[in-house]
């Protein structure tokens, strides 16, 4: 580390901040844009966009669409995460490493191999395009997330507590409800809400099943960008980082999630 | 009194129990008896096996061999939870997302009492450890002394068999571990539980034992009440952890009451061992004292005492007592400490000659391990 940190560093820091923030900047620019959205800078400012977008329903229902499949997905991938974890840290198994690495998988293997295998699995069902196929399939994506903060939640925990619930009488199961789960919530809760969010940002696996009656709001604002152009998009996205950047805080703020941001 | 009759008596009961770690054995063909409402301590430096015992006990682990009893019931290879049995932990060991009150009511609602019965019995504990106004607290709002109050309360909440205790109060500083060593003899004195106390401090066992198990290596080298390891001391091992520090290698037993180190004579208050024999001497830092310092020192001189001379190393004051560094001959190799309990002035010279009187029954002889 620098210790002593010297104007170069600050120069390229700033030069790097600019270069993550600007594209941020001018979505939010082209929101007002009046004429066409691809030019910069604009001539001429507009809120137009901002009332078109409550008037788009297609837009809306993707956002609702999204949004449900985004929560039972992460219910699901809450219910794999723990229950993997339970088995890899507590469970007497052999190969636990493996295991682990096999549930980690979803994170290594590359997202657009995956959207092809699912594809491919869920027209022998005759089930792609179904709203069930996507949440399936992202309850499997996200779930690493969970699974990952689950495990070393249980790994850090204090098996003495176990052995005093037991003590007293608990059986696995209550011990389990009363001091496993309470202990674990806190830090589940901040993965569920990272697998929330990946879910609901998740396109390249979605767009293998997606049918028109399933298209989800990342797919939605890509057809805005390309087939069917739309400048409420802009509208949208520069609401999208608003509520980020008020999401961001208040999660750090409360649940500290740069602990678990370095893999 | 025959065998079968002790078996049916004694609350605890380990036979021939064994212990494998990575398939050596840590604990080997272990048998203890203990009755109803007794107080053993399991006493021995680490690694002694103590706390593995305690962990068997408790079902925390199983005997890879052997049978262990509670109450006449073969338990070996029954879980934690179906012993009924309390546990105090060294590191407490509360729940930290439950108040006082709902760490005591614990065991209580595993047990699924009814409601008016778990609030009865988790008061009624709070009350006896004093915890009465701390209920609604947090753990991690008390002090150490508090937190393994709860901790105890906690476990006699649910009125256990017995009472099982690893190493409770170590975490604690010297004078909160008195004030607790005090609380858990009362509460033993007032409600009688059986116990099982694993420690590393033998002033804790003395306090607080019916009964003190001395482990080492996996071994009992001594089971007996506390005044009979403190006189009689089986072994050199027990000897040197009840305070038997001077150690004198290469003496020879004269007769049931007279050893000889390299020709020098030392009374001897204990050994089972037959004339003859060669060992080694234990030998206790007190109970010497220096001849014609006797009245000045309040101690009485008896017949079990005998003089010898010594020769001066060193000598310092140690609080209100005098710590003299001896040899036996002026050239041997044979060094001992004693401590006066007096402040001697002047402090004898180094190299001089004194006579000291020794007790009987501080020293006592061991064959050769």
């Amino acid at each position: 580390m620098l210790s002593k940190k010297s104007k170069l560093f600050y120069v390229v820091m700033c030069f790097a901040i600019f270069f993550i923030l600007s594209p941020f900047l001018i979505t939010v620019i082209a929101s007002v844009a009046g004429s066409n959205m691809f030019h910069f800078p604009p001539e001429q400012f507009t809120l137009m966009n901002y009332k078109n977008l409550f008037q788009d329903e297609q837009l809306w229902q993707s956002v609702w669409l999204s949004f449900c499949i985004g929560v039972t997905a992460t219910l699901l991938a809450v219910t794999i995460g723990i229950t993997a974890a339970m088995g890899i840290v507590k469970g007497q198994l052999p190969m636990k490493n493996v295991i682990e690495s096999f549930f980690m998988g979803p994170l290594i293997v590359p997202l657009v191999t995956v959207g092809i295998s699912f594809l491919v699995f869920f027209s022998t069902f005759q089930a792609e395009g179904t709203i069930w196929s996507i949440i399936l399939a992202h309850s499997v994506i996200i779930s690493p997330y969970v699974t990952r903060i689950a495990c070393a939640n249980l790994r850090q925990s204090n098996e003495m507590l176990e052995e005093a619930a037991m003590m007293l009488g608990a059986g696995f199961w209550y011990m389990f409800r009363t001091v496993l789960i309470p202990s674990m919530l806190p830090s589940v809760i901040s993965g569920a809400v990272l697998s929330f969010l990946v879910s609901m940002d998740e396109y390249t696996v979605t767009v293998f099943l997606a049918q028109v009656n399933t298209v989800t709001l990342p797919i939605r604002i890509y057809q805005y960008t390309t087939i069917d152009i739309n400048p409420t998009i802009t509208a949208f996205s520069a609401m999208i980082i608003l509520l980020s950047f008020i999401g961001l805080i208040v999660l750090e703020k409360v649940f500290k999630i740069h602990k678990y941001m370095d893999f | 009194m025959d065998r079968s009759d002790i078996q049916m008596s004694s609350t605890i009961s380990l036979k021939g129990v064994k212990k494998l770690f990575e398939r050596h054995a840590v604990i080997e063909d272990l048998n203890l008896q203990l009755k109803d409402g007794e107080f053993l301590s399991l006493l021995g430096p680490s690694g002694a096996g103590k706390t593995t015992i305690l962990r068997m006990i408790a079902g925390l682990e199983y005997p890879d061999g052997g049978e262990i009893r509670i109450k006449s019931r073969d338990v070996s290879t029954v879980p934690p939870n179906k012993r009924n049995l309390g546990m105090v932990f060294q590191q407490y060991a509360l729940f930290p997302h439950m108040t006082v009150w709902e760490n005591v009511a614990y065991g209580l609602k595993a047990r699924k009492l009814k409601k008016e019965m778990i609030k009865e019995k988790a008061n009624k504990y709070l009350a006896l450890t004093g915890l009465s106004e701390l209920a609604s607290r947090k753990p991690r709002e008390l002090s150490g002394g508090q937190q393994q109050r709860v901790s105890l309360a906690r476990a006699l909440a649910i009125e256990p068999l017995v009472m099982l205790f690893d190493e409770p109060l170590s975490n604690l500083d010297a004078r909160l571990k008195d004030q607790m060593l005090q609380e858990i003899h009362q509460l033993h004195q007032k409600l009688k539980f059986t116990a099982v106390y694993v420690t590393h401090d033998q002033n804790e066992a003395l306090f607080l034992s019916d009964k003190i198990a001395v482990l080492n290596g996996g071994k009992i080298e001594q089971f007996d009440r506390p005044e009979m390891i403190l006189s009689q001391p089986a072994t050199a091992f027990v000897a040197d952890f009840f305070g038997y520090t001077n150690t004198f290698a290469s003496a020879i037993l004269k007769d049931e009451h007279m050893v000889s180190i390299s020709g020098v004579e030392l009374p001897v208050g204990y050994t089972t061992e037959t004339p003859g024999s060669s060992g080694i001497v234990k030998m206790r830092e007190n109970g010497v004292n220096i001849v014609g310092n006797e009245e000045a020192s309040g101690l009485e001189p008896s017949k079990a005492e005998k003089s010898i001379e010594a020769y001066v190393i060193e000598a310092r004051y140690l609080g209100s007592e005098t710590k003299l560094l001896l040899r036996l001959d002026q050239e041997g190799e044979h060094s001992f400490s004693v401590k006066i309990p007096q402040i001697i002035r002047p402090l004898p010279e180094i190299h001089s000659k004194i006579n000291l009187l020794i007790n009987a029954d501080y020293v006592t002889f061991y064959l050769e391990e």
